[in-house]
């Protein structure tokens, strides 16, 4: 290899490592990248679970809260009604209370009272149906002894309330944080942290309701059964139940029990709550309308919560009773906070978080995407070097061949000039035996001149082919008339070199349309070649014929020593000697093959080489 | 919609302003006037006209005779449109899914209709549910109109069916103004679908009704096509005392809403009780129709609302005891209380009824009241084809044509009897029901009618339009 292609590759290995290097390390960040994307977004989830579990159990407290605010007023009015007119009350109750589904009174024993057993309404009669056989075997009060919350004797009691207390201690938690977060924000005023103010305002938005319903529902509660449009009544007595000594409670309260019970009776449960105000005395007693409670319920969900997430407060049966946000058909939720037992059993508020479906995609196609990035700019980068390499190698070699075109040219000049000035020479000084050698001096001068003529033709027809500015005409020609007239005129010279000129023409005369001056060029460069390299092989043929397909087929067949196979295309190439070198036996300047084979194209025709049968070589140019 | 369908108010905001300068210089003259004249203590009492009426002023004598005793209630139509209490509406509206295409465009039409028969003081609230339920607008008054109107426009189609979230929320929306007594409450709800989001069974959500009726909200439900459960939307409008409409064409609800907001712009009177006492000797047996309470012999029920211009009643089933002929006796003595929608001060009407006896057939036949028969007529076939319902529905298609011929049969009798037109166009037109019923069943959208117009008879709804 030669210095400067060296250095080529050396300057190509140069781009190559540091792209490489680059592409290396780039697909090295990327990863790490990836791997800490990954590690975020694991972390954001996990954060925004724990916060939707929080905010479950926020949406159970409150519920629970709404509830228990439910139950307490429901059993504070029963209890504070004197046992004198306590029916018509019920009766007014019933029928004014959107929470009251039945009242009911019953002995201690169980046996009921009312609704009485002839009962005029479906909810009455439904009631009985439900719950007479219940009370009687099980008096839910006789089970409880002391209870101020009545829940059934089982093992998941305790559980839930340690469950609940825990829940209590969370909450509580939050309610402090969010009133220091309340004073920093105060002072703080308008810089909004991205988080910490929505979901604050959300709590309080919830408190706010709950308390909103809480103070709705005690009121109603405590209007004692009169028409919850007369207000002024409820007032009195609200106010009355309010300014009620601490020891008269506590007195009351030493006497009285009350409880609730949630049976589920025909796969639904029911919300029972009795208040028996003297030990072993009479009970009287609510059931709730649990679809008017329920419908309430929905104020304890938040207003507004972030996307992807929802929330859904389901009973029993798992049942969605109000949903907010995106709840997902299929899939667990991420929290689920049940609700204490002793007061809606079975029943849970459910948190889910909807990931984005392509947010764990995203990671991976952001890494895709980068390795892709970097295998076009590697790509980029070494095809462009090759590229570069490819052309400094090209321009090499050209620089090469136009060096040793110009010393065959000038080689290839000098010999018919130095011929000529020698005879012309001689001519000059008269050294001539008689008047036919004279004669025959010119007649040498005169065909070196024309040697030197076609061999400026090329170099001038090889100019213009390399600017592409050969024209060519498409005349009629009759080819086997030119093609005769062509041999008889270089038959001479081709005899002069020691070969044999066969002719192979057709007898009719054959037209196409050509460029009658390039064919000849074509023919003459041909037989230039066979005279140059074929001499040895003592014939050249010329052989025309017309093509089936229209057009002509032209061959020049000698019997040299044909074209060794590695060259057989290249002989086609210009500036290209079989053996290029200045001292070779055979002069030439590597142009009549490649001038002839562009004229060829240049016509709408080809040029080729094919080893002639029996040894030599045979051009075989073919005309449209 | 070029022109306004809005029953009671067709006139513009241009009008409107006419109006209130009227109304204000009205006003000022009758402040000149008070001077004179204290406020006129009949009008508080004008707005409801209570009736008690018996299917026979004369009974037959001697025999223990069953009696139809109608309570009814007029409405007066109101005198002046412009003092019409203020109305507290919420718009619940279905857009899962299937309202996809000329449903949900319908519908946007109809609430927006229903948006320009209010006034500027009334309150709408408007919630769109799917799979979730939204506020799009919380309770608020019209105004101008123009956010209400955007907010419509801007329901699109898309989702599962959560109407028991919407109907809570809608129900949440009015009681923000509930405390101030002075609004119709309403609950409009629109829905094409089964409920499959939240408590989604006709008892609960009936049971719903109920607890909103005892807050003082109606709800009216307008089910939309065939794919709805019509024993939910019908049991949740009756439960609540609100209107219920059967509509296959969307393109009838524009028709719809205006007809309901009529029904609710006409509110003369609320929270209406009207109690029964029958005295010894006549025992109530059953309410037909209405779901009243008897308890010995008292009867109650109770309305959340009574129209302008409509009539509302009970019928009660009694059984006389034995009366010589020539004798006179007092069947039913009836008290209504109410608040009256305009003045908001309560009201008690009471109305009692004698009959007579007669061993004369003649007497008695002449003395029918053909009106309270026809309405006993259709309501004993609007609960007979309640109950066929329910008996094709556990595929018992011959029962049920028993149940409806056996009530058909005893409707000939009587329109025989009394020579009575209506009676027997109602007995003869449930004849080919009967067989038809027995023959095909019940088709859907049959199915619906059927429900749809037992309810509305029932309730004395007062729309023809929803007659598919």
């Amino acid at each position: 290899m030669l210095p400067v292609s060296r250095r080529i590759f050396l300057y190509w290995f140069l781009l190559l490592v540091p792209t490489l290097v680059v592409g290396g390390g780039a697909i090295l960040l990327l990863r790490r990248e990836q791997a800490r994307l990954a590690e975020q977004g694991a972390y954001a989830e996990e954060a925004r679970r724990a916060a939707i579990t929080a905010r479950a159990r926020l949406i159970a407290e409150n519920v629970e809260l709404l509830v228990g605010d439910v139950q307490t007023g429901l059993l504070d009015t029963l209890a504070a009604q004197p046992g004198q007119g306590l029916e018509a009350f019920l009766d007014q109750w019933e029928k004014n209370n959107p929470l009251v589904r039945t009242t009911f009174r019953s002995t201690a024993e169980g046996r009921l009272l009312r609704p009485a057993a002839d009962a005029p309404t479906e909810a009455e009669r439904g009631f009985i149906r439900r719950f007479s056989r219940e009370f009687v075997l099980h008096p839910p009060w006789s089970q409880s002894l002391s209870a101020e919350h009545f829940a059934p004797a089982n093992p998941e009691k305790k559980a839930s309330e340690e469950e609940a207390t825990a829940r209590k201690e969370v909450t509580r938690n939050v309610a402090q944080i969010q009133a220091a977060r309340r004073d920093v924000q105060e002072l703080a005023n308008s810089s909004q942290l991205a988080d910490a103010p929505s979901l604050m305002k959300r709590a309080a938005a919830a408190k706010g309701e709950a308390d909103r319903q809480e103070a709705g529902t005690t009121e109603r509660e405590r209007a004692n059964g009169v028409s919850r449009y007369s207000s002024d009544d409820s007032k009195v007595r609200k106010s009355r139940s309010l300014a009620a000594p601490a020891s008269a409670q506590a007195k009351d309260e030493a006497v009285e029990r009350r409880g609730w019970r949630v049976p589920s009776v025909e796969g639904r449960l029911h919300l029972l709550g009795w208040v028996q105000p003297a030990p072993g005395g009479e009970v009287r007693g609510v059931e709730v309308e649990l679809t008017a409670l329920v419908s309430r319920l929905a104020g304890a969900l938040p207003a507004e919560i972030g996307s992807g997430e929802g929330y859904a407060l389901r009973d029993d049966q798992g049942r969605i009773l109000h949903q907010m946000g995106a709840v997902p058909r299929t899939g667990g939720p991420a929290a689920r906070v049940p609700l204490a037992g002793a007061l809606l059993p079975g029943w849970d508020v459910v948190g889910y978080l909807t990931l984005d479906s392509n947010r764990s995609g995203a990671s991976s196609g952001f890494f895709g995407m980068g390795v892709l990035l970097v295998a076009i700019f590697v790509t980029a980068i070494l095809a462009g070097g090759s590229l570069l390499l490819w052309q400094a190698r090209r321009s090499e070699e050209e620089a090469l061949q136009k060096t040793s075109f110009v010393a065959n040219v000038s080689h290839e000049f000098k010999t018919p000039l130095t011929t000529i000035r020698l005879y012309a020479e001689l001519l000059e000084e008269g050294r001539l035996r008689d008047a036919a050698q004279g004669k025959d001096y010119l007649r040498t001068i005169s065909r070196e001149t024309q040697r030197l003529a076609r061999l400026v033709n090329n170099a001038l027809d090889f100019s213009r082919l390399e600017q592409g500015q050969k024209k060519y005409a498409h005349d009629r020609v009759d080819l086997t008339a030119e093609l005769s007239r062509l041999l008889d005129t270089h038959g001479p010279r081709v005899a002069e070199a020691g070969l044999k000129l066969g002719r192979a023409l057709p007898t009719q005369p054959l037209f196409i349309a050509t460029d009658r001056d390039a064919v000849e060029q074509i023919v003459i460069n041909l037989l230039d070649n066979a005279c140059k390299y074929g001499a040895d092989g003592g014939e050249v043929i010329v052989m025309l014929a017309p093509r089936a397909a229209g057009g002509a087929e032209l061959k020049v067949a000698d019997r040299g020593p044909g074209v060794p196979q590695a060259h057989v295309e290249r002989i086609f190439e210009k500036f290209h000697r079989v053996e290029d070198a200045l001292t070779a036996e055979k002069t030439g300047a590597g142009l009549g093959l490649s001038i002839a084979r562009q004229l060829a194209r240049g016509l709408g025709g080809d040029l080729r080489y094919t080893p002639r049968v029996g040894g030599g070589a045979e051009f075989v140019l073919d005309l449209p | 919609m070029v022109e306004s369908q809005c029953p009671n108010q067709g006139f513009t905001m241009k009008h409107r302003l006419i109006l209130t300068l009227a109304v204000a210089l009205i006003g000022a003259w009758s402040l000149v006037l008070s001077a004179k004249s204290t406020a006129s203590p009949e009008t508080a009492g004008e707005s409801v006209r209570l009736r008690v009426e018996v299917d026979r002023a004369v009974l037959p004598a001697e025999t223990t005779e069953k009696a139809v005793i109608k309570i009814a209630l007029d409405g007066l139509r109101l005198p002046r449109r412009e003092t019409r209490p203020p109305v507290n509406l919420a718009l619940v509206i279905d857009r899962s899914g299937s309202m996809n295409g000329d449903k949900i465009i319908n519908a946007r039409e109809a609430a927006l209709e229903a948006v320009r028969c209010l006034a500027p003081d009334d309150i709408v609230s408007l919630i769109a549910y799917d799979t979730r339920v939204e506020t799009l607008v919380s309770a608020q008054q019209v105004g101008d109109g123009r956010r209400l109107a955007a907010a419509i426009r801007s329901i699109e189609a898309g989702g599962n069916t959560a109407l028991y979230g919407g109907v809570t929320r809608g129900a949440a929306e009015v009681r923000r103004y509930l405390e101030d007594r002075s609004y119709v409450n309403r609950v409009i709800l629109l829905s094409d679908g089964l409920a499959n989001v939240g408590p989604s069974s006709a008892d609960e959500l009936g049971r719903l009704g109920v607890s909103l009726m005892k807050e003082g909200i109606s709800v009216t439900t307008i089910g939309l096509g065939l794919g709805f459960n019509e024993d939910l939307m019908t049991r949740l409008a009756q439960r609540s005392d609100g209107n219920t409409y059967f509509v296959e064409e969307s393109s009838d609800l524009p028709r719809i809403f205006a007809a309901e907001l009529g029904d609710v712009l006409n509110v003369v009177a609320r929270r209406v009780v009207i109690e029964i006492e029958f005295p010894a000797g006549v025992r109530p047996l059953a309410f037909v129709g209405r779901d009243g309470v008897i308890r010995g012999q008292k009867a109650e029920l109770t309305l959340n609302q009574l129209y302008g211009g409509q009539e509302k009643f009970a019928l009660v089933e009694v059984e006389v005891s034995p009366c010589e002929s020539g004798g006179e006796r007092e069947v039913a003595r009836a008290r209504v209380s109410y608040e009256d929608a305009n003045s908001r001060r309560s009201a008690t009407l009471t109305a009692k009824r004698t009959v007579q006896f007669s061993a004369s057939r003649t007497v008695v036949v002449e003395s029918a009241d053909h009106r309270v028969q026809a309405d006993y007529a259709a309501n004993v076939m609007a609960v007979a084809k309640d109950e066929a319902v329910t008996l094709v529905d556990s595929n018992r298609r011959d029962a049920a044509a028993i149940v409806i011929r056996k009530r058909a049969e005893e409707l000939s009798k009587m329109a025989a009897t009394y020579s009575n037109n209506a009676v027997r166009a109602v007995a003869a037109a449930a004849a080919p029901e009967a067989d038809r019923v027995e023959k095909e069943g019940l088709g859907n959208a049959e199915r619906k009618a059927y429900r749809a117009e037992s309810a509305q008879v029932k309730s004395q709804q007062n729309s023809g339009l929803s007659q598919p």
